[in-house]
């Protein structure tokens, strides 16, 4: 196994001019930009090979179309923006409940967490549009689609919270107590500025997904960025040009958002 | 520093640690716990500064009485004195400075500047300047538990207690370490310390507390070099290499 190995690294290590690979860890920059160049370029020329089924490119009808898909965009911003906000405030509450000494808020939390993670999203948003939202009375639509994110990812958020309460060593909390610091003291000064440092990587990462998920609020007829990129996609022939758009939307807000989150975790690596 | 135990007793559910330990007044500048893991010495150290307080019995610590009961007076006592931990003490999002001056700007409610020329002063002291502004994941393990002591130290506590502060150390900075412990003991400050590091103790001129099975005696820094005629002592000093 020893020999098959060595052998492997001397082959690559002859090849090693071609740029082909390397050890597993960094690559670098120059073959980075090069590979992605070429996968690039093969991704043009396959998309090209498909509007030329299709005929040519009809970016007029996208011209057309450009006030909804702008609005889309916002109210996607928009949605994930309170989507955001609502779910780490429920997260905190709910958070709260799984510590509580209270039997009924622990055993709430959960079933809560049960069926978030055990309901696919699309599901979730329907059900709770057609049937809770029914009962407790919300016509809104947007109300309805920011609340029902808010509670299904108030579930991620506090797990999130609880592995950074648990990353924090059992000593800084005596220790704070070794000052003689009053609870809102210690929660103040020593406790949530290093919960906001741990859990920054794995929230930013969540930001990512919460805006992803806003596309699902299509099913329930909210006018955001998916809705209105398909109904423009379905009404004219270019539905090339329109899920090229839609996809590009996302990854221009996606991707910066992965490099900050990985950023974030390399400085955590540093600090622990 | 005096300490007085009257039928003390302390258990972590059926886990009885302290079984009515009476200990007759302890005097002494340095005391040393020692004992077999698990006997309770941790135990003990947090009962005496304060950070328990679910116990049956009194203790007294320089004529004062702990007053378990009393959250404000227990949190009162607490200022005056200073722990040291084994591993962990700093605050990892402070710099070194602000880890110092946190106590006197929280607790004492010092104004930054006077609180930041107490730590420097006290850095100085122990030749740690270089390292003020680094944070502490920047500092090595003997480093940042000499950060900690002078972190209790700037309070002027009335005593110091250090729960076996070079346990998690090598050798090398298990040794800065103690260094500086001998040094604040000969300028006078009092100190607690829970150690298996009983050579250093007996160097300092320690008296000792040997806690073990739900008990504690008190032994003088003689009765320890003297072969123990406690069977239990004698079994757990024969590693000690005294």
């Amino acid at each position: 196994m020893g020999n098959a190995l060595v052998k492997s690294q001397s082959i690559f290590k002859r090849f090693s001019w071609l740029f082909v690979g390397g050890p597993r860890r960094n690559i670098p920059w120059p073959a980075f930009v090069a590979y992605s160049i070429i996968l690039l370029v093969f991704a043009v020329l396959f998309l090209m090979r498909s509007a030329k089924i299709l005929g040519q490119w009809h970016f007029d009808s996208v011209r057309r179309y450009a006030q909804a898909l702008r609005g889309g965009y916002l109210y996607t911003l928009v949605l994930s923006f309170f989507v955001l906000a609502g779910s780490v405030l429920l997260g905190s509450v709910l958070t709260l409940f799984e510590r509580s000494r209270w039997y009924l808020l622990r055993i709430f939390s959960y079933w809560l967490l049960q069926i978030c993670r055990g309901t696919p999203l699309i599901v979730f948003i329907v059900f709770c549009y057609y049937i809770v939202a029914q009962a407790v009375g919300i016509q809104n639509r947007m109300l309805s689609g920011v609340l029902i994110l808010s509670l299904y990812f108030s579930t991620a958020i506090s797990e999130i919270l609880r592995g950074g309460f648990k990353s924090i060593p059992q000593t800084q909390f005596e220790v704070a107590q070794s000052f003689g610091l009053t609870t809102r003291q210690t929660y103040l000064y020593i406790i949530v500025p290093q919960l906001v440092q741990r859990i920054l990587p794995a929230l930013t990462n969540q930001v990512g997904i919460i805006i992803k998920d806003t596309s699902l609020l299509s099913v329930i007829g909210i006018a955001e960025f998916y809705q209105t990129s398909t109904n423009a996609a379905n009404q004219s022939y270019a539905t090339l040009e329109f899920f090229l758009i839609l996809t590009l939307g996302y990854l221009v807000i996606t991707l910066p958002i992965s490099l900050i989150s990985k950023a974030l975790e390399k400085k955590d690596e540093d600090m622990a | 520093m005096k300490v007085q135990l009257n039928n003390l007793c302390k258990q972590f559910g059926a886990n009885i640690v302290l079984d009515h330990v009476n200990l007759s007044e302890v005097e002494g500048s340095l005391i040393s716990m020692i004992g077999p893991s698990g006997a309770g010495k941790s135990t003990l150290l947090r009962i005496l500064s304060g950070l328990d307080n679910q116990v049956s019995g009194r203790a007294i610590v320089n004529d004062k009485e702990i007053l378990f009961d009393d959250k404000h007076a227990l949190r009162q006592y607490r200022r005056e004195n200073a722990v040291v931990f084994q591993q962990h003490n700093l605050l990892p999002h402070l710099n070194v400075l602000n880890n110092i001056t946190f106590p006197l700007r929280h607790i004492a409610r010092m104004n930054a500047k006077k609180a930041e020329a107490m730590a420097m002063e006290l850095l100085e002291r122990f030749k740690l300047t270089e390292h003020s502004r680094k944070y502490p994941h920047q500092l090595s393990g003997g480093q940042s538990q000499r950060i900690a002591i002078a972190r209790g130290l700037v309070v002027q506590p009335h005593i110091l207690f250090l729960d076996e502060p070079t346990a998690a150390l090598d050798p090398e900075m298990t040794y800065e370490v103690l260094q500086m412990v001998a040094e604040i003991q000969q300028t006078g400050t009092h100190i607690l310390l829970v150690t298996h590091n009983i050579r250093f103790a007996l160097q300092c001129g320690a008296n000792f507390l040997f806690v073990d099975d739900g008990a504690v005696n008190y032994y003088a820094a003689e009765d320890i070099k003297q072969p123990a005629s406690d069977s239990r002592m004698a079994h757990f000093l024969q590693y000690a290499m005294l």
